[in-house]
Formats: C-alpha cells, structure tokens, sequence
C-alpha cells in the first residue's frame, strides 16, 4: 500500500510546457489521464499526450476502473473431460501511471486498498495497485457539489496520492509523497528546485480552493448519531425519491461492490466480475425469495450508513470523499451533502 | 499469481447420497481434492464454510456438514434450489466441481467442553450442526449430554436417515426426531400421524407424556423443545433451520430459562466473494461470510434486523 512507504517530503516545481515532455518520457507505463469527448471530460488511456487536457473541474467517473476495471475476467476455465479442467489466471497486469485525478478520487484508491489488501488479498485489485503510481492534480476550482472538507479530505489532500502537483501559474509545484512518486522523477532538468515564491503560491492555491468550497459540515460526531437513526421514519423520505437505479454507486470512487459469474461458451468458460450496487433489489435476494433488504428504505439506509457508520465502525474513516458525483448524476435529484446536513443536524 | 483467493480448487465427486426427494430435494456430495496435499492442507472446523463451483454456472456457497475428525474427504448436503444447485444434482460420481475456502467463523467448541450441548434443527439446517454433533460424537467424553432435536416435514423429508436411525440406539445420545404435523384444514390439525410416530400434546406440549425413550414425534419443532426439556444448567442450545422455527425455538429455550449466550445460530445471506470483498452478506458493520456465519444470540441482538 502507498501510505506504507512515505518520503521524506521533497518538492520540485515543473514548467507547464516541461509537463508533455515528462509524459512522453514515461514510455515505459500505460498512461490514463483526462480528455474532453464532446463535452465530456473522461479519464482514457492516452496515446498521444497532446490529447491531455489540464483544464477541467473534475472527470464524469473518477478513474477507479484502472484499478478496479467495471468488468474483469477472473478466470478462464477450459473443460476437457469428466474430471479435467484447465483453470487459469489473467496475465499480470501493466505497469500505469494515472495523471491527472483529483484528490478526492486518489483518496477514494485509498478508501479500497483497506478493503481489498486486509485479510484475504485480493490479488486482482492489489496487483492493479501495485502496478499503478498515482500522479494527482490539485483543485483550484471545485465543482459546485463538491465538499470534500466536510469528509476529512482537501483540495490538496494527499491520501492515495503518489505525486502531487498544484497548478501555481505556468508551473506546476511538485510534492513526493511516496517513494513509487519519486521513482518517476528521474530528469532533473525538468523538475527543478523550488523557491520560495513557488512554495507561497501553492499554499495560496490550495487556501483559494478551500475558501471556495465553503464551510465544511461538522461531522464529527455523526457516526455515532447514525446508531440511534436506524429507525426507517428518518429514511422514509428520501427512499420515497429513490428509484433504484444504482447511478450513485456506479459513479461513486469508493463504491467497490461486486458480482461474480460464470459465462459459458461451451469449451471455455470465463468467470466474470462486474460492478454491483446495493440499490437492487436483488442484490441481497435469496433464492427462496427472502429478503434481508427487502425496500428502498433498507437500501437507501444502507448506502449512507456503509459510509458513514459501518466502514468508519471498521476502519475508523468515513467512505465519502465528497466529489459529489452522485448528486450531480441523481435522476432524481438526490443530495447527499444536503441528506447528510438534515441528519447531522436533526434532533434527537 | 499469488495466492489468489478465488481460486477454487478441483475436486472430485466420491460419493452422493440421495438424502430427501421431490422438488426441494436435498442431495450430500462426498467430495476429495484430486491434489491429495490439497486435501491433508484444507483444515476446517465445524460450522466453516466453502464456495463450491460449477464451471458454467457458477458458485455457491454451503456449510461443510462434515465433520473434520473425519480425514480425507469433504461433504456438502445440496437443497436444489436454482441454477447451481440444480445443475450439482444432475451430477455423478466422479465429476469434477471446484472448492475454495474454508471460510468464516466456527462454533467455539473449544469453549463448550465439559457443556452439555443441544442442537435443534429443522430441513436443511441441520447440515452445519451435523458437523457439529460429528465433531463431538467423536470427541464424547469432553462434553456432556448430547442431545439432538431434528424435524421434518414427513418421514421422507428427514435427511441422513440411517445416521439418525443409529444414534436412536446409542445411550449417550438424546435423539428427537419430528415430523410435522399436517393441517387438515385452516387451523385443525389432522388426526392423522405417520404410524410410529408419538403425538405430542400441542396444547401443552411441557405435559406430552410419552413413553421413555421416545425418539420419535409428531408435532413441531418449537415444541419438541418443550416436551424435551433441557435443562439450561452449564447447557448450549445450537439452532439452525428456517427462519419462522429458529424464531420460536429461541422463544421456547428463554421459556427454559436459557439466556441469549447460551443459545447459538449459523446465518445464510446472499454470498459472492466469501472473503468480505463484494460488500453484499453485511448486516450493518458485520460481514456474515467472515465474521459469521456462526453467532451466539447475544451477538445477534446487537445487529439491525436486516437478516
Ligand atoms: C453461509 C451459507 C451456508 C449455506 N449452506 C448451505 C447448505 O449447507 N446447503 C444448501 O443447500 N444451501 C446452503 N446455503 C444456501 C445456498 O448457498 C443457496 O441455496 C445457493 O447459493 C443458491 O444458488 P443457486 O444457483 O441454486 O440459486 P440461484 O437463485 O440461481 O442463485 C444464483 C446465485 O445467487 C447466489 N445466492 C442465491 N441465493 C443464495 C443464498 N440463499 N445464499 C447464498 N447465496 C445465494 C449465489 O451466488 C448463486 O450462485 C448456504 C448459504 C450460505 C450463505
Ligand atoms: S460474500 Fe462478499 S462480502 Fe461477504
């Protein structure tokens, strides 16, 4: 895990027009970064570096499907007779490098790695995660549902992130955060040492970004609060709105449920895993029918409480990094800064 | 790649074991590990389970209702439910299927010696305490009095029928068998029992009076535990089986005077990954596939009814 091997912070600033040059040079990595289709910006993976764009708010889905593809086969299983079965692995994944993502998404990486590195590794995600250095581009200009402060992250939060880089001008200011980061600084005519002044932009930066982001929900106590809010009167309402279709999940960074199934063809069989939500109805659905889930209450309860009680109950973090996405992308309208605020704010 | 916790292992059909027919049949599958250092490295305990694979179809998972004093094999009782465990009972013996686990928790026998113990359950819950009561059949002389509640809803329902049938004549087993009794209609029970088989009094069940050493009844569950009896001293009572008896089994042991630590049950919720990673067997911060799926009441009490 990147959080494990910190450096000693070591900071450089690059020239906006050095940037294409350092891109080019990482030939030896598979390079995912922001482009603008039509009007949408997406993360892709980059062929020609001039197709980069550096001006954006943030990406309509946060690159998580670089280490958690929407769709992988896990295995491969070749039937011969009665009792002969080839059963095989993917082939190693590629070393790549994500250049671009936003704080929030890099710390919604951080978010999966304790899922999927404790106990029982998952070898899929944690060779993906191995393979990939994390290269983020910190917010001047957050998108108006964003509210990551509220959620213990920053426009220039560090967390998942291999480097960072603030955009100060014609420069970006470089901070290492791990030594995977700094592997990739290796041309020094590039990445040249800072100066005070570079170091006073930065800071100005990040403090105009948290200043536009307003102020952040108090959510200190809120797990907690969540405990005595189980009862389905305070979920009702915002389940009534709910239809189920699963976009908040699926554009969510921290989201990682999955389903795994077999599809047959004949000789070969590949077994598959695919994004899941628990907003279906089937999600939980047993074969005889019973359903520990059995309504949008349960579900929508469920979502907010995964991320804000139950994973901080395990791993003492709350699972939103405050990108907004699911309220921009709600048909319905949902807001969960907004639901959240109702609830922290609610008397008891 | 290393140790990838996915990957099932193959395994090859022994033996099966027509256990209970019609449409919910139940079937075991006797299964070993065609790597034999597979099979002396797959240490279990009673009340773990595994995801069994079906290339084609997919996995399942199921309690391991062996028990694992018994070396060399594994056994796994099927209900046919839908697409892979009906496509498990089409197979024969010596197809290959893939295993991977063991996972989750166990029942905590180490604590329970010197206990009496008491296992209650009702179809297909019996084949987790199965493993159990194996398990300490095995070991006998660390605990105390054993004994063994199971129904059924007629006498072709009861699955391992000769094992069961065998225990009836062991003196240091307290067996009940139960049968349902049948509604004739709405709210009247039918007169009609199988032949052999005690009515209990349904009313009154604490006041059944039947024969010394009767094994086998006719009535319900819940109530079994009733004429029964076990007396809660230094007793763990293990229940299993569909929801609607477990709730009223637990309902006639308090009526005993057992308390919520002394009674013990094993969850099923829809599983994919087994190893807490696809996030869908959670009932609020716990994950029944690794936490679970054996939880003592207590336990039970502290978690949202989302189970
Ligand atoms: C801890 C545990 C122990 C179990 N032990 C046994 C046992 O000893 N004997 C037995 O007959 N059954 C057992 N079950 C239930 C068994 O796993 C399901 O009946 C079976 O998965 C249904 O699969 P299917 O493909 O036939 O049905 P389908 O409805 O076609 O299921 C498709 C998929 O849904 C999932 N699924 C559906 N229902 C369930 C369910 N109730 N539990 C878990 N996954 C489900 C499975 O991944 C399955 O592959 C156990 C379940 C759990 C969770
Ligand atoms: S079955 Fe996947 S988390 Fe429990």
């Amino acid at each position: 895990m990147t959080s494990s091997n910190k450096t000693k912070q070591e900071c450089y600033v690059i020239k906006k027009d050095a940037v294409k040059a350092f891109l080019d040079s990482l030939s030896d990595y598979t390079l995912h970064a922001p482009v603008r289709e039509d009007e949408t910006i997406l993360f892709k993976e980059i062929k020609n570096t001039d197709d980069i764009i550096y001006d954006f708010s943030n990406a309509v889905k946060a690159p998580k499907d670089v280490v958690m593809p929407q769709t992988e086969t896990m295995l491969t299983i070749t039937k011969g007779g009665k009792d002969s079965l080839v059963v095989e692995e993917p082939e190693s994944p590629d070393k790549s490098v994500v250049f671009g993502i936003r704080p929030c998404d890099a710390k919604g990486i951080a978010l999966l790695d304790q899922i999927f590195y404790e106990d029982k590794q998952d070898t899929y995600y944690v060779q993906r995660r191995e393979n990939t250095t994390i290269i983020a581009l910190a917010c001047n200009d957050p998108h108006r549902n964003c509210f990551c402060t509220s959620v213990g992250g920053a426009p220039n939060g560090k967390a998942g992130c291999d480097l960072l880089f603030t955009d100060i001008g014609d420069a970006y200011f470089v901070e290492v955060v791990t030594s995977k980061g700094k592997k990739l600084i290796t041309n020094k005519k590039l990445f040249k040492s800072i100066s005070e002044a570079d170091k006073k932009a930065k800071n100005a930066a990040h403090k105009e970004a948290t200043r536009k982001l307003g102020d952040a929900l108090d959510l200190k106590n809120f797990p907690e609060k969540l405990e005595k809010m189980f009862g389905e009167e305070f979920w009702e309402k915002y389940a009534l709105k709910c239809i189920g279709c699963g976009a908040c999940a699926y554009m969510c960074p921290t989201c990682y449920c999955f389903d795994i199934n077999d599809i047959d063809y004949k000789d070969v069989v590949k077994r598959v895993r695919t994004w899941d939500s628990c907003q279906f109805g089937n999600y939980t659905m047993h074969t005889s029918g019973h359903n520990p889930r059995p309504n949008k209450v349960n579900r929508v309860r469920n979502r907010v409480l995964h991320k804000f009680k139950y994973h901080v109950d395990n791993y003492n973090e709350i699972k939103c990094v405050g990108c907004g996405r699911c309220t921009t992308h709600c048909p319905v309208n949902m807001n969960l800064k907004a639901i959240i605020k109702e609830l922290a704010e609610k008397e008891l | 790649m290393k140790s990838n916790p996915y990957m099932p292992e193959i395994a090859v059909i022994d033996d099966i074991r027509q256990e209970t027919v019609g449409p919910r049949a139940i079937k075991t599958f006797k299964v070993s590990f065609k790597d034999d250092r597979l099979q002396k490295g797959f240490a279990y305990k009673s009340g773990q389970t595994a995801m069994v694979s079906l290339f084609g179809k997919g996995e399942s998972m199921f309690c391991i209702t062996s028990s694992p004093t018994k070396k060399g094999y594994l056994e796994f009782s099927v209900m046919r439910m839908g697409k892979v465990t009906s496509a498990l009972h089409e197979l024969e013996e010596g197809d290959a299927i893939g295993v991977r686990g063991p996972y989750g928790n166990d029942f905590p026998l180490e604590q329970w010696k010197g206990k009496n113990l008491v296992f209650v359950g009702g179809g297909i819950g019996q084949a987790p305490l199965r493993s159990v009561y194996l398990n300490v059949l095995d070991n006998r002389d660390d605990y105390g009095d054993v004994s063994i509640i199971y129904g059924a809803r007629t006498s072709k329902d009861l699955s391992y029928k000769e094992e069961l049938f065998d225990f009836e004549k062991r003196p240091d087993v307290n067996l009940s068998l139960c049968l349902d009794w049948k509604f004739a209609k709405e709210g009247m029970l039918d007169e009609e029992a199988e032949e052999g088989w005690f009515k209990i009094d349904m009313k009154d069940p604490e006041k059944t009076k039947a024969p010394k050493g009767t094994t086998r009844f006719t009535g319900f569950v819940p109530q079994i535990v009733l004429v029964s009896k076990p007396k809660p001293k230094n007793t763990i009572a293990i229940t299993c089986g569909p929801p609607i008896m477990i709730k009223y089994v637990v309902e006639n042991l308090k009526k005993l005077g057992f308390s919520s630590d002394q009674i013990y049950t094993t969850l099923e919720m829809r599983m994919k990954c087994g190893i807490g990673k696809c996030g869908r067997c959670n009932i609020g911060s716990t994950y029944v596939c690794k936490d679970g799926p054996v939880f003592s009441l207590t336990e039970l009490e502290k978690l949202p009814n989302e189970y």
